[in-house]
């Protein structure tokens, strides 16, 4: 770590203790001068006291006492230099008048190399003019002189006193001190020092690391790592920081474990929350699938009509619901509704009106009467006041009568010739108030006209000017709408038409919408291809006939249709050609199979039954049952194209 | 269409049920094919509706094919609107075929 704490701490002592030593050797040095000065002059007053008692000097030479050896002075001055480490040691007298001095006595230190020194000076006189110092201590002003003097390249201290002798004569005492000899004291002491504090230091520095790596650096470490692992590999683990001790870093740990919990405490939260979200989106989506479950499909062909159909839900479950129920033959139930509310409730509520309304309507009952009995059904239990927009219309393809009865609901749409709003019959919602009496009205659907049902999805769809789509500009899409396409087409038209309209914004509600195209002549365009049959016989066992006539009929097509797929082409069908079928109903049932390829009329050269030998024979039966199935069958050639006409009486008891 | 397949004591039966015409007769054959030795076959239009040509010939295959094997076989249980197909083709004479 580049700013780790402990190296930081231990570069503040270290300079710390730099410093320190630096004012220390400083102060030393003073202070160590300051004791050489006091200890030289304390050194002096000795020698000077011991002179006194030694020597007797009368002014022209020197006396020893009778106790003392003459020599004892040189000696002793000898002592002094060697015990107190002067250079020299001498004792002369100024004549301050001629300016020369006169040694009594003089010493040189043993380890002072001095070849010029002659035998102690003893009597010697030389030039000499006192320093103002030396004149000071002379004249008695001053009891003691040191200067420090330049000798040679080096410096000493000189210090002066004045002594006297038994006779009270005057004599000056000198030594010399070597600056050199305090310097090597100085730094002596300072080695000693140095190293004391080296000690001290590097004591400090590994008390100062050994404190800070335990206590800072390691704990930091650990709570770096256990923060670092609280998420490896985008996973929470469990971590826990020993909360020992009474320092920042328990204090960090006690925060740290209390943040964890509380984040494992608040993930543990959503994670519920989450999954009870998910539960409730999975039960929204059963709902909405078993809504959906009740729905038919989207397209359904009778005879008589087309449907279409489509709901698109919005975000949630919504409560739209379109039906369509063949009753019989000729007359099919239309039903679009709208359940007030959203979810689960909308959902229950549409499942047990839908299947109301089916019971009902299976029961033969008319739109109104259906209304009424669902009313009542669903208003004597409504606590949460839930109600239903309902349009119910049942058509009769015989007839074209389209007999319809509205509960709240938007008013369809009767697209031909005109567009017709279909805004009879009006009631009071179902669900809320029983007993509630409905009305029913007729219109009259031609060949072609088109029915078109909505919920008020279609109209409240919003833009991003939050607009509603709204009834005017519905009618106008309606009108704008080519009449004679189909049911199919209308739901894509409407659906790019919302979809343009709405760019951007969220559907808040279901959008649905039922087209039913009223047809009395049905055709289709069949592949030459045996599986096409399916589409001919859901036709034909829709038709207004009884279930016998129905499969008698369905025979007699089928043989011709195999018949047509196998032998009309040789050698591969050409692509994109169809077989047209068409079918008319009236008081019979006309059905039209047009196709090219080979001219063959199926009418003729039918195997005669009994010569029939189904041992050998494979084939050849179906036309012979084709034709003894049919009323009237009939064959002509036009245009390069086979037309075969099977043609099956309705007779009045059967419809 | 469906066929339920059932053998008893050499006797296979094959019961089927809804309509025999020229998008499900392939299966009859198909069931009547797998069978590899039999006493006699049976086949049980107690639930067909109806039966068109498709439909016949397959079951003239499934007497072939029981004449193959040395079996025996017989359509029982047919009901009025088909029997009339078997008659209008003559196949009632030819194939032992009784009604419901």
């Amino acid at each position: 770590m580049k700013h780790s704490i402990a190296r930081r701490v231990t570069r503040l002592v270290s300079l710390f203790f730099l410093v320190a030593f630096a004012l220390l050797f400083i102060g030393s040095y003073f202070t160590l001068a300051q004791a050489v000065t006091a200890e030289t002059e304390k050194s002096l007053r000795i020698v000077v006291s011991f002179f006194t008692d030694l020597v007797l000097y009368n002014g022209k030479e020197v006396e020893v006492t009778e106790k003392v050896d003459p020599e004892s002075v040189i000696q002793y001055a000898d002592y002094i230099c060697k015990w107190y480490g002067f250079d020299y040691a001498y004792f002369y007298v100024p004549d301050t008048e001629k300016g020369t001095v006169t040694y009594i006595a003089a010493s040189k230190n043993e380890n002072v190399e001095d070849s010029s020194f002659d035998s102690h000076y003893v009597g010697a006189t030389r030039e000499y003019e006192l320093t103002s110092g030396e004149l000071a201590v002379w004249n008695e002003e001053k009891a003691f002189n040191i200067t420090r003097q330049k000798k040679g390249i080096n410096r000493e201290l000189k210090a002066v006193t004045l002594a006297k002798d038994a006779s009270g004569n005057k004599i000056l005492v000198g030594v010399d001190y070597p600056f050199s000899k305090i310097r090597s004291r100085i730094i002596r002491s300072f080695i000693l020092i140095a190293l004391i504090s080296l000690a001290v230091l590097l004591g400090v520095y590994l008390a100062t690391y050994c404190i800070i790596k335990k206590r800072v650096s390691r704990p930091a470490k650990i709570i770096s790592n256990t923060m670092n692992n609280y998420i490896s590999d985008g996973k929470r683990t469990s971590v826990h920081l020993d909360e020992k001790g009474d320092d920042e870093f328990t204090m960090i740990a006690k925060a740290f474990n209390s943040m964890t919990g509380n984040i494992d405490n608040y993930i543990e939260n959503i994670n519920v929350l989450m999954s009870e979200k998910e539960r409730r989106n999975t039960e929204l989506d059963i709902a909405a699938r078993i809504q959906r479950g009740f729905l038919r499909h989207e397209s359904f062909s009778a005879w008589h009509s087309d449907i279409r159909a489509q709901m698109i839900p919005a975000k949630n479950i919504g409560g739209d619901f379109y039906e369509y129920l063949p009753l019989d033959g000729n007359r099919i139930l239309t039903v679009i509704a709208d359940v007030s509310g959203k979810g689960i409730s909308a959902s229950i509520l549409m499942a047990a009106t839908l299947t109301n309304i089916r019971q009902c309507a299976k029961m033969g009952l008319s739109p109104a009467e259906i209304l009424e009995k669902t009313n009542d059904m669903l208003s004597e239990s409504n606590a949460a006041m839930l109600f239903v927009t309902v349009f119910i219309g049942i058509y009769n393809g015989s007839t074209g009568e389209f007999v319809y009865s509205n509960a709240g609901h938007n008013a369809p749409y009767v697209i031909g010739k005109e567009l017709i709003k279909l805004d009879g019959a009006s009631g009071s919602l179902v669900g809320l108030f029983p007993k509630e009496k409905y009305t029913e009205s007729t219109v009259t659907l031609s060949h072609g006209d088109m029915l078109f049902l909505y919920t008020d999805g279609v109209t409240e769809i919003i833009n991003d000017k939050r607009e509603f789509f709204g009834e005017k500009k519905l009618e106008k899409a309606l009108l704008d709408f080519c009449f004679d396409k189909s049911g199919g087409d209308i739901i894509s038209y409407m659906n790019k038409m919302l979809t343009d309209f709405s760019a951007g914004t969220e559907r808040y509600d279901d959008t649905t919408i039922l087209a039913l195209t009223a047809n009395k002549t049905k055709i289709l365009e069949l592949n030459y291809n045996i599986k096409e049959f399916e589409k001919i016989r859901d036709l034909i066992i829709g038709l207004p006939v009884t279930s016998e006539k129905q499969r008698s009929l369905c025979l007699s097509v089928e043989e011709f249709f195999v018949n047509i797929c196998s032998y009309a082409f040789e050698s591969g069908t050409p692509e994109g050609e169809k077989i047209r079928f068409t079918m008319t109903v009236t008081d019979r049932i006309s059905i039209c199979l047009e196709s090219a390829g080979m001219k063959f009329n199926p009418l003729e050269n039918i195997i005669d039954a009994e010569d029939y030998d189904i041992d050998i024979q494979v084939g050849g039966l179906g036309r012979l049952i084709a034709v003894g199935n049919a009323d009237d069958t009939k064959y002509e050639y036009k245009n390069g194209k086979n037309i075969l006409t099977i043609t099956q009486k309705i007779t009045e008891d059967i419809i | 269409m469906n066929i339920t397949k059932t053998e008893n004591k050499g006797i296979v039966t094959l019961k089927l049920e809804g309509w025999l015409d020229t998008l499900s007769a392939t299966e009859l054959g198909e069931t009547v094919a797998a069978i590899e030795t039999a006493a006699s076959i049976v086949l049980d239009f107690d639930a067909v509706e109806y039966m068109s040509s498709a439909g016949l010939r397959q079951v003239i295959f499934a007497h072939k094919t029981a004449k193959e094997l040395g079996a025996a076989f017989s359509v029982i249980n047919v009901n009025q609107e088909v029997m009339s197909i078997f008659r209008m083709t003559n196949i009632d004479k030819k194939i032992k075929i009784s009604a419901k």
